[in-house]
């Protein structure tokens, strides 16, 4: 049985002691997460980088925004023409700009489609935080099993956490 | 000995006065910062209530009894008639599309340039554009008269098939708007999900907590939720800069793209953007002075943030300035029987001679005349007169290009003289009113200062000794390799 504790930090520096200390009690990377009041970058933590994904999220949003826009500029008017003094049916300047709004508008959502789907909200359930967070402080989320908890958690008092809950009790 | 001593006090003065004069320097706790603005927000008191209830008030009066009377007895209750079909509803649309301008936009531009000192006034912009957006929206709606058919303009078929013509400028406006509105909504919200977080934390009342709790998402501020909001807002920046852009393009078309003189010109789109980010840093200045008062902000809106804000409103006033005279002498120049007959009716004794002038007066003479200097941009009551004054001179503008224009055409036997009806004044003083409204609402349900931007800038803002004084610097964490 793995169970999941959260360790409060009042500072960055604390905290990232506190993860090279986990590293050498033998938890996993994988199994160690950072949560944070204010963003702070993988790199000051010593962290692996969070792959960011969002630009195969963008891209494609324009590019189903632009063929909407060219659906109903284009398609529409070929679907019923309506021949007027000779004019094209089809014309593109004036059909740039329905184009270009759908393009963005394709972005805009999709972008936050990526955002939600890649950071994993709405997540209302989640048990793994603490207020104190809002405040300031900095969480050290971690699996660690029964028999070793004691020794990390000695540990991580002794590098200044000022609380460690204890979340969930999980299988994995 | 002595002058040692001397010098250590000089540089604990140079200190208190550099943390005085930048709030990334001066830093409080995130819970000091927390508390502060929660308490502004949960804050009803008396004065709230009274201008929650006399704004009410004033909305129902306009949108909701003027309206409704327009509704029942037709457009004939509204004073556009041949040649002026379009009055102050029209006027009143561009004027709130312009409004929109400065909140999004500015945010972006200044997030996209990584001006840090826009930290605390970001959320405010943005808000005012997601209202501007919303009251201007309405406009295209009480002008059609028939309001109930609405739909026609939606991207549907008719049930005979028939398509709207997307190549009309009106659509243009339509999906233009509709795209703004989504980008500005949203360009809102992801950077207020950290904060409704917070607030979700530390409310006390029960029915706030849970909203907060809705509209935060869950958010924790693991690793990865801040990453992709980063980068989410990073996009959103450079995509929402254009968009705005396009928006009062389009709607300058909708005049340019005619054949009616005074209207078609080819510095319409500019000259719109231009005046467009003119009246809307001048709402923002009324507004940022506005809270900071009413809501006890002193200490995040300070005198260096009404001072960047007066000299952006300086700027636009030049650039306005420039696009209008370049827009006036080409067409004087020209001297086109038509203009000339609108010049004659606009200047020197004619009817509209007032809005002409006092356009000038309000954006050019007095906004010079209130923040040419420091101190005049760094008090907050001269650099909200300024603003407002901006925002008047800026109205009679979009006056004298809807109905002004419209008065004299090519056909002196068709000439006109509009006056606006009191139920089209009815539906503006409500229109104004909801805005105003929509922002005392949101004052009580979010907090108006983006508390953990405010906090990141503080962490990365450090004041360095070097030789012998003391240098402010920046540590850009977000950017650490």
């Amino acid at each position: 049985m793995r169970d999941r504790y959260l360790a409060l930090f009042d500072d960055v520096e604390h905290a990232v002691e506190a993860l090279t200390e986990l590293r050498a009690l033998g938890v996993p990377e994988g199994e160690i997460s950072v949560i944070s009041g204010i963003p702070v970058a993988e790199a000051i933590m010593g962290r692996p980088k969070v792959a960011n994904l969002m630009a195969r999220w963008a891209l494609p949003g324009a590019l189903i925004g632009l063929v909407v826009g060219v659906l109903f500029t284009m398609g529409t008017t070929l679907m019923y023409p309506i021949h007027v003094g000779g004019q094209p049916i089809v014309s593109l300047p004036p059909s740039m700009v329905i184009i270009y709004e759908f393009t963005m508008l394709g972005v805009i959502l999709a972008t936050l489609t990526g955002l939600l789907a890649q950071a994993e909200l709405p997540r209302l359930r989640e048990k793994a935080y603490h207020p104190a967070i809002s405040h300031g402080a900095i969480g050290v989320l971690f699996r660690c099993d029964d028999a070793g908890f004691a020794q990390v958690r000695e540990r991580l008092l002794a590098l200044g956490a000022s609380e460690i809950i204890h979340v969930d009790r999980s299988e994995s | 000995m002595s002058s040692d001593r001397g010098h250590e006090q000089e540089l604990a003065h140079l200190e208190r006065e550099l943390k005085a004069r930048d709030l990334l320097l001066d830093r409080r706790s995130r819970e000091e910062m927390n508390y502060e603005v929660m308490h502004a927000m949960e804050r009803i008191s008396l004065g709230w209530l009274l201008a929650a209830f006399v704004l009410g008030g004033l909305v129902f009066l306009g949108l909701g009894l003027a309206w409704a009377y327009q509704i029942k007895w037709g457009l004939g209750v509204a004073g556009i008639n041949r040649p002026v079909f379009w009055g102050v509803y029209i006027a009143n649309f561009v004027f709130w599309i312009g409004i929109s301008h400065a909140g999004t936009l500015i945010s972006a531009i200044l997030r996209a340039v990584g001006a840090e000192w826009r930290r605390p006034i970001t959320r405010a912009a943005e808000a005012m554009t997601v209202f501007a957006l919303m009251v201007a929206g309405m406009y295209p709606l009480i002008h059609m008269g028939r309001t109930w058919r609405f739909y026609w303009m939606l991207p549907a078929p008719t049930q005979r098939l028939i398509w709207p013509n997307f190549r009309s400028p009106l659509m243009w406006d339509m999906m233009a708007i509709l795209t703004y509105l989504t980008g500005s909504l949203i360009f809102l919200y992801l950077p207020l999900i950290p904060d409704m977080a917070m607030a979700r934390d530390h409310s006390k009342a029960k029915i706030r907590r849970k909203l907060f709790q809705i509209l935060s998402l869950g958010w924790r501020g693991t690793e990865a939720e801040w990453k992709h909001l980063h980068v989410a807002m990073a996009i959103f920046t450079f995509i929402i800069i254009p968009v705005a852009a396009s928006v009062h393009t389009i709607v300058s078309w909708d005049f340019a793209m005619s054949n009616v003189p005074g209207w078609k010109s080819t510095i319409f789109g500019p000259y719109f953007v231009v005046g467009a980010i003119y009246s809307g840093v001048g709402a923002l200045g009324v507004v940022l002075v506005l809270v900071r008062k009413f809501m006890g902000f002193g200490y995040y809106l300070r005198e260096q943030h009404l001072d960047n804000i007066g000299k952006i409103m300086l700027t636009m006033t030049f650039f306005w300035t420039y696009f209008w005279y370049n827009g006036y002498l080409t067409e004087w120049y020209g001297a086109e029987r038509a203009l000339d007959f609108l010049r004659e009716f606009m200047t020197y004794t004619g009817p509209a001679a007032p809005f002409f002038y006092g356009m000038l007066v309000t954006n050019i003479v007095i906004p010079i005349a209130l923040l040419w200097s420091r101190a005049g941009r760094t008090t907050p009551w001269t650099l909200a007169l300024a603003g407002i004054s901006i925002n008047i001179g800026m109205y009679l503008e979009r006056y004298i290009i809807v109905p002004v224009t419209l008065s004299r055409n090519r056909f002196p036997f068709s000439w006109g003289h509009y006056v606006p009806s009191p139920v089209e004044l009815l539906i503006s003083l409500g229109s104004l009113s909801m805005f105003i409204l929509l922002y005392v609402l949101l004052s009580r349900i979010v907090p108006l200062i983006s508390v953990w931007e405010v906090q990141e800038g503080q962490v990365m803002h450090v004041i360095r000794r070097v030789g012998r004084t003391l240098v402010p610097g920046v540590v850009h964490w977000h950017k650490a390799e």
